[in-house]
């Protein structure tokens, strides 16, 4: 019956088959913290089409959690503020209370977390919990969706099935819990997959099996993913597109295959020099990006990436450079971008280092550390 | 190796007091700045508590120079009758004002409510004091300590908290009898269980601090570390706990009177008070027993209101260091 | 395992306990004696009570002899006033407590649960900021001055309710279904204002606990998964929510039935119920040794026993607790 209504209350689901399935448009997102406003979300626009994928890449504080949290409407409402546009199948959905979404979650739109961890409920069985929604959003007899339950989890790759259903999450491993979230998540066959770093809490070993079984669970259902995550090396094979964000801003975005060809945008290029990399000889040193995200409560004036950027000049702090597109669907957010005349003066200037960014010891920058909006901004969700 | 290593932690540990001390510098330098802060934290409610406590307390201590008539002294003759369980500001016959109205047999209520809170406050502070400083001991050590001497200590505090801590208190006044000096002994014994349990806990706590260890490895005696590294953190923590505790063995004193288990009378007790003003409740001469439960709950609320914002100005002030 | 480990402990703290209770009201002994004889006794007289009590064996043997009786026969003494059997007067006055716990318990929790899942939902909001100040207040206000002032209130003021409960009648028993419910249905009308006064405080503590740890849960990683899913709030709560927010609400639920059951001693003597706790404290009036000792030991043994089974009905409320302690 839910499921009647959630496709009834959108005329677009036929009307609108040709269009993409998402289109973001200036969103912003903030918070009202005791220090001030928090800008997470600055004005991002993104478009999915149907059964792609779009990776955004950034480190901690990026905003690409919230962004995340943001499309699907998620953020506890009492001390958020959303403005711009999404669009979801041709409907206007940012206005969108609790109520109005819920028919949405979990049948059109579902979420992997970080951490399999936390986010399954510790003393609900598995089978409930993918159960649930099954109940919920197709009206399955009980006995239906036990059946569903099962032949989820053993599309996702559990061995013994049946038995999992009876367990409780503590008892089993990381990536088999991983699994788990992500059988949850395709349970009613959602059109947009939002994935939340699924990989970063769990071994090396695991993530390349969580991200293959991701991918091909895509393409079986032609489903849409959004895939955020810090490490470009995630994203790299797996996506259509990126968006790379800086202090909750988009500062580069392109097909997946032209970024990497041609990157333009110098944090870009120092997060390119953070990866290992295969054939370089052991013991190179890794490159870290120095100093720290930009605050988001009293962001610089110029570009937010300046303070740290080797190129930096003094319109870098002065004036901040528009989105501008190079080659079609390429967009960069950079004054000098990298291989312009400009930019290889500098490098020139700077006595030819090859590196794109000061060198210094490697800081926690890029670890797995999770946004760093004020904690106190993830307080009452007053409307659970 | 092993001395350089231990002289970097200690030198580490030493620059951690000299910012903590320098911070304290600070606030001294600015004492105006310092006292507003800490009144604005604390807040008005906070000094209203404490005045009242101490108004108590004084009217207490001083009862005997103080003015007041005799709180066991009743009319005789014939207006007996009309002197007894008067509302406060009635005068008696002869004239002179009963500010807070007489009991049942005539008393002066305001002179039987300032012997009765003597009598709850030095119980509900001693008993507590003594509870600090004999549950505190054994909550040192086995915190300190921990294996045999944790287990003993623990079990046989567990076997005190199995028995309700009114029952407890009672059956003790039963066996040892009446007075200021058993019913403190009562609540003592049944203090110190939960007294040793927190301070066990913080004491867990603060002896895997680096400041702890340090002084430990650099070969302090137990002796020292207790007292000199322990005990203070450990007091602080549990400071602001020590006013909820007084609240529930004044409370627990007025259980023990209403039930008679206190003082002998005709000594006043607030418990006391309000127990034999229970007919005239009932009659609906609230009053009578109103007086005494209106100094026992302003003192307890007091008090309740004084750990509590200590609690909190002590958490903030960790927080921020 | 668990279990087994766990009986263990209950039976030597039970041991323990009881030989507390046997050492402390041999303490009192001797009045029995004074109670026997009044003022008009022979040395004789007295040494002739004291070897029929027993009084002249040593400790140990006493405590063995007292322990045996209790546990073969049942048999926990007479009173040493009018000869009554301990256990018979307890048979009578065990069931009017219990009833007073379990009913101001129930109270405490139902009205508890609300407040603070109602808190817990909006907080900061009206009904939390107004709860935490009843609370506060609620906590720091003895159980007896509650009594006084609900006494003023519903049973003076306006006399709906009686002064005392004094005729609350526990039957188990009755021929018929009706007679059973309307003898329900009296004690519950009679031992309402008494059960308010015990519950008021715990109720205000279980609504803070509840409402804490609740919005603590509410950030949850799974509550956010399970809104993502599309569940109703409802749902959330009661199916996601609820349970992991309880486990500290369950504990501090059983160990507050020991200050419940102490509470009783004084609520059950302002209202004359016909309970343990008058018992108890008639007991000591009279300084009849006997009774005290039977009434403290099944008072000490219901409340170790009690927090025997809130450790049960934690394994029971977290997997993860069960599984762990079942493994190890």
């Amino acid at each position: 019956m839910r499921r009647g209504a959630a496709t009834k209350t959108l005329p677009s689901a036929e009307g609108n088959q040709g269009g993409p399935l998402l289109e973001v448009a200036d969103l912003r997102t903030q918070f009202r913290t005791p220090r001030g406003l928090v800008r997470a979300v600055d004005g991002v626009s993104l478009t999915l089409e149907r059964g792609r994928t779009i990776g955004i890449v950034g480190e901690s504080g990026s905003g690409k959690t919230v962004l995340s949290r943001s499309i699907m409407g998620l953020l506890p409402r009492s001390n958020t503020i959303r403005t711009g546009s999404i669009r979801y199948e041709g409907r206007e959905i940012i206005d969108f209370g609790p109520d109005e979404m819920r028919p949405l979650w979990g049948a059109e739109m579902a979420m992997v977390f970080q951490d399999p961890m936390t986010s399954l409920n510790p003393v609900v069985r598995i089978g409930r919990q993918i159960t649930e929604s099954l109940r919920l959003h197709l009206n399955m007899s009980k006995s239906q969706a036990e059946e569903t339950g099962i032949a989820l989890l053993s599309s996702v790759g559990i061995p013994e099935p049946a038995q999992r259903m009876r367990e409780y999450p503590h008892q089993l491993s990381g990536g088999m819990r991983q699994r788990i979230t992500i059988a949850i998540a395709l349970a009613c066959g959602p059109r947009l997959l939002m994935a939340d770093e699924p990989t970063t809490a769990l071994d090396v070993t695991v993530q390349a099996q969580i991200l293959d079984l991701l991918n091909e669970q895509q393409a079986e259902r032609h489903m849409a993913m959004v895939l955020v995550t810090h490490d470009l090396g995630v994203v790299a094979g797996r996506t259509d597109e990126i968006a790379v964000m800086y202090g909750g801003k988009v500062v580069e975005q392109a097909p997946t295959a032209d970024l990497f060809a041609n990157v333009r945008m110098p944090y870009t290029e120092a997060l390119l020099g953070s990866i290992p990399k295969i054939d370089q000889p052991s013991h190179t040193r890794l490159l870290a990006i120095g100093g720290r995200p930009p605050d988001l409560v009293n962001p610089p004036t110029g570009c937010n990436f300046a303070p740290r950027c080797s190129y930096a000049q003094d319109r870098c702090y002065a004036e901040e450079p528009p989105l501008v597109e190079d080659t079609p669907g390429h967009l960069y957010r950079c004054w000098f971008p990298v291989g312009s005349e400009e930019n290889l003066e500098i490098r020139s200037r700077l006595g030819s280092a090859p590196s794109p960014s000061t060198l210094e010891q490697p800081e926690g920058v890029l670890d797995d550390a999770e946004v760093t909006v004020d904690p106190s901004a993830w307080h009452e969700t007053g409307d659970v | 190796m092993g001395v350089n290593n231990l002289a970097a932690e200690v030198g580490v540990i030493e620059q951690e007091h000299a910012s903590i001390i320098g911070s304290e510098l600070k606030a001294q330098g600015d004492p105006e700045a310092a006292a507003a802060l800490a009144k604005r934290k604390l807040g008005l409610p906070f000094w209203i508590a404490i005045g009242f406590i101490g108004l108590i307390a004084f009217l207490a201590i001083f009862a005997d120079w103080l003015p007041l008539a005799d709180p066991n002294e009743q009319p005789r003759g014939a207006n007996a009758r009309l002197e007894q369980s008067l509302p406060p500001f009635s005068y008696r016959v002869d004239g002179s004002m009963a500010v807070l109205g007489t009991d049942s047999l005539g008393r002066d209520q305001l002179a039987r409510v300032i012997f009765g809170s003597r009598v709850a406050l030095v119980v509900g502070f001693a008993s507590i004091t003594i509870g600090v400083l004999i549950g505190g001991s054994l909550g040192l050590i086995s915190g300190y300590f921990r294996r045999g001497v944790d287990t003993a200590t623990m079990a046989s505090m567990d076997v005190l908290l199995a028995f309700p801590a009114l029952l407890l208190a009672l059956v003790i006044v039963a066996i040892r009898g009446k007075g200021v000096v058993n019913s403190t002994i009562a609540l003592t014994v049944v203090a110190i269980p939960t007294i040793a349990r927190l301070v066990r806990a913080n004491t867990l706590t603060f002896s895997q601090r680096e400041f702890v260890l340090a002084a430990r490895t650099l070969g302090a005696s137990h002796l020292r570390v207790i007292t000199k590294e322990l005990l203070p953190n450990v007091f602080l923590a549990i400071l602001p706990f020590i006013p909820l505790a007084i609240a529930v063995a004044i409370a627990a004193e007025g259980a023990l009177a209403y039930l008679g288990q206190s003082v002998e009378p005709p000594q006043a007790s607030l418990g006391g008070m309000i127990s034999q003003g229970q007919p005239q409740l009932e009659q609906g001469k609230w009053w009578v027993p109103g007086v005494p439960i209106f100094v026992l709950v302003l003192l307890l609320i007091s008090l309740n209101l004084l750990g509590d914002r200590l609690r909190e100005y002590f958490s903030i002030k960790e927080s921020s260091l | 395992m668990f279990v087994a480990k766990k009986v263990l402990q209950l039976v030597f703290v039970l041991l323990v306990v009881s030989f507390l209770t046997f050492l402390m009201l041999d303490q009192l002994e001797g009045d029995v004696v004074d109670v026997r004889c009044g003022l008009g006794c022979s040395n004789e007289q007295r040494e002739a009570l004291r070897s029929e009590f027993g009084l002249d064996d040593p400790i140990p043997v006493q405590y063995g002899r007292w322990l045996k009786e209790l546990v073969v026969d049942r048999n926990l003494g007479v009173s040493g006033l009018n000869g009554v059997p301990v256990s018979e007067s307890l048979a009578d006055k065990l069931p009017v407590t219990l009833f007073l716990v379990v009913y101001s318990q129930a109270i405490a929790l139902t009205v508890g649960l609300l407040l603070g899942m109602s808190s817990a939902r909006k907080p900061g909001g009206l009904i939390d900021r107004a709860s935490s100040a009843i609370a506060g207040m609620a906590i720091s206000v003895p159980n007896y001055v509650v009594a006084f002032v609900l006494i003023l209130l519903f049973a003076v003021t306006v006399p709906i309710f009686s002064v005392t409960a004094q005729d609350v009648n526990i039957e188990w028993l009755m021929p018929d279904v009706p007679a059973q419910l309307s003898n329900l249905g009296n004690n519950l009308y009679l031992l309402l204002l008494p059960a308010i006064c015990l519950a008021l405080a715990e109720l205000a503590i279980y609504a803070r606990l509840l409402r804490n740890d609740m919005v603590a849960t509410l950030q949850e990683d799974y509550v956010t998964m399970a809104r993502a899913k599309g569940l109703p709030p409802k749902q959330i709560m009661r199916r996601h929510a609820f349970r992991p927010s309880t486990f500290s609400l369950a504990t501090v639920a059983g160990i507050n039935m020991g200050r419940l059951i102490g509470g009783t001693i004084i609520i059950e003597a302002i209202f004359a119920i016909n309970g343990m706790g008058l018992y108890v404290v008639q007991s000591i009036n009279q300084r009849d040794a006997i009774p005290l000792q039977g009434a403290v030991l099944v008072i000490a043994t219901a409340y170790v026993l009690i927090n025997f089974l809130v450790d049960l009905l934690y394994a029971f409320l977290d997997p993860r607790i069960r599984h762990a302690r079942a493994a190890a």
